[in-house]
């Protein structure tokens, strides 16, 4: 047998025999769950921007189907701990390696930085005291003014958002972040403490963050910095990307999201959505754990 | 039609979700079921994917874009259900080889089996790509912007899972006639 050229033909045949029709007694059971889930309501991105002079109207406009990113406190913390952390200079190559000590840790994967990203540049929020490296090519469409606080306005300005150069109603991409307290004794810096905290916040949304993913949602671990392993969720299954972490100094969670869901084309560019954001946390020291590694 | 059902379930309509999902559940599951290769993992997946469809429907812009984002959601509930029932390797269908009416289909119940069992052997998401590609007949572009990684990770992805199978056929190839003692693993 020819196993090269008649791999497919095997294979293909070997796919087409299975089951094909879903049984009514799931499709019951998903309509029943249905009947008691609540919608999410859409990402929270900040349709207007009050604090974009040097963008035209249009471009406002566009910018509001996309957009930005924000980062956060994670670099406080690679601030507190790392040697190089983010700079504060624009960084002239992509690549992740330029922020994380080459001594230390291994030269991430290729694969962790997206191909269409040429550089970076940094951003402080003058709120949340944190500095994170966007795409070069990217402009900083609004500046968040205040801090999130329990009871606040999805209009209320407490987004720093990025925008993306393709910056067309419908082909952009959305990044959004912002920071928020934890429950108090909050064990932060542990991966259990971290999920603990997240279903505390996602329990008692009138207390804490309202959005706040919840542990059951298919979170996995990254870690934060190198050597060494601070917890960071990642989410995805909501068709997002998110990252969530905590800073065990202040007692607070830096929230990122991908504010679209879909393969817009200007995520292409990227990779997709998850690239562009594993992207954005590798400048913040958020890597993929090394096999067997667990958090500190 | 299914966009006007999209923006009705979009907006907490569930008798247009449920309509939605009707038409959209065989498919799933077919599709689940090849990434799992276990039926009642693969009815979970699809359980999951469209209880999470219904919650986060507002997000989705794109109403047109709704049986992509939908399989989307799907791939990684494959992948959580294949990650919650580790280790695979060892589970091994056995298939009815016992009196095969001619060397030929021997033949291809021992190729099967052996696909079954290097298949069971991938990490899912290199199922996944397989799965898109081979049964869904997606090309390679198509199967990265439907699971959102780069072309390079699915090429990647496809080389690795494709020189899987094929060691195991080949491996199969390498064995005495009677396969007996290989099922019994």
């Amino acid at each position: 047998m020819n196993t090269t050229t008649g791999l497919d033909q095997h294979a293909a045949a070997w796919l087409a025999d299975g089951p094909t029709e879903l049984s009514d007694r799931v499709l019951d059971a998903a309509l029943r769950e249905v009947h008691v889930t609540k919608q999410r309501r859409a990402p929270r991105v900040p349709w207007r921007f009050p604090h974009m002079p040097a963008l035209s109207r249009a471009t406002g406009i566009a910018a509001a189907a996309l957009v930005a990113v924000i980062a956060v406190g994670g670099v406080m913390y690679l601030n507190s701990n790392k040697s190089d952390g983010v700079g504060s200079q624009k960084t002239p190559a992509p690549t992740a390696a330029r922020t994380i000590e080459p001594t230390v840790a291994p030269t991430p994967r290729p694969s962790e930085v997206a191909p269409g990203i040429l550089g970076w540049k940094t951003y402080t929020s003058a709120v949340y005291d944190y500095t994170i490296s966007y795409p070069d090519d990217w402009s900083v469409a609004a500046r968040a003014t205040e801090k999130w606080q329990p009871g606040a306005s999805e209009d209320d300005p407490f987004w720093d958002i990025f925008l993306n150069p393709e910056a067309i109603d419908g082909d952009s991409m959305v990044f959004q972040a912002l920071q928020f307290s934890a429950p108090d004794g909050a064990d932060l810096a542990s991966w259990d403490g971290l999920l603990t905290a997240l279903t505390e916040m996602c329990a008692n949304p009138e207390e804490f963050y309202d959005e706040t993913p919840c542990p059951s949602e298919g979170m996995t671990l990254m870690c934060l910095g190198s050597p060494g392993c601070q917890p960071v969720a990642f989410v995805y299954d909501t068709g997002l990307p998110q990252a969530l972490f905590g800073d065990p100094g202040t007692g607070t969670v830096t929230y990122i999201l991908v504010g679209r869901p879909d393969n817009f084309p200007a995520a292409a560019r990227y990779g997709g959505s998850v690239m562009l954001m594993k992207s954005i946390l590798s400048q913040l020291g958020i890597r993929e754990p090394r096999p067997g590694e667990t958090p500190n | 039609m299914q966009a006007a059902l999209v923006e009705r379930a979009r907006s907490g309509d569930e008798e247009a979700f449920a309509s939605l999902a009707r038409a959209a559940g065989d498919r799933l599951l077919a599709i689940a079921y090849r990434i799992l290769r276990d039926l009642g993992l693969a009815e979970d997946a699809v359980q999951q994917t469209l209880v999470l469809a219904w919650r986060d429907l507002p997000s989705l812009r794109d109403v047109e874009r709704f049986d992509a984002w939908l399989r989307q959601l799907l791939v990684h509930a494959c992948y959580r259900e294949a990650r919650r029932r580790r280790p695979w390797a060892t589970n091994v269908r056995v298939l009815p080889l016992d009196q095969p009416e001619r060397a030929d289909d021997a033949a291809a119940i021992v190729d099967r089996d052996q696909l079954e069992r290097g298949f069971r052997r991938l990490p899912p998401e290199q199922r996944a790509v397989f799965v898109f590609h081979h049964y869904l007949g997606l090309t390679l572009p198509e199967v990265a912007a439907e699971l959102g990684v780069p072309l390079g990770t699915v090429k990647s992805r496809l080389h690795y899972a494709t020189n899987s199978l094929r060691a195991a056929l080949e491996a199969d190839l390498r064995l005495p006639n009677d396969s007996s003692q290989e099922r019994s693993a």
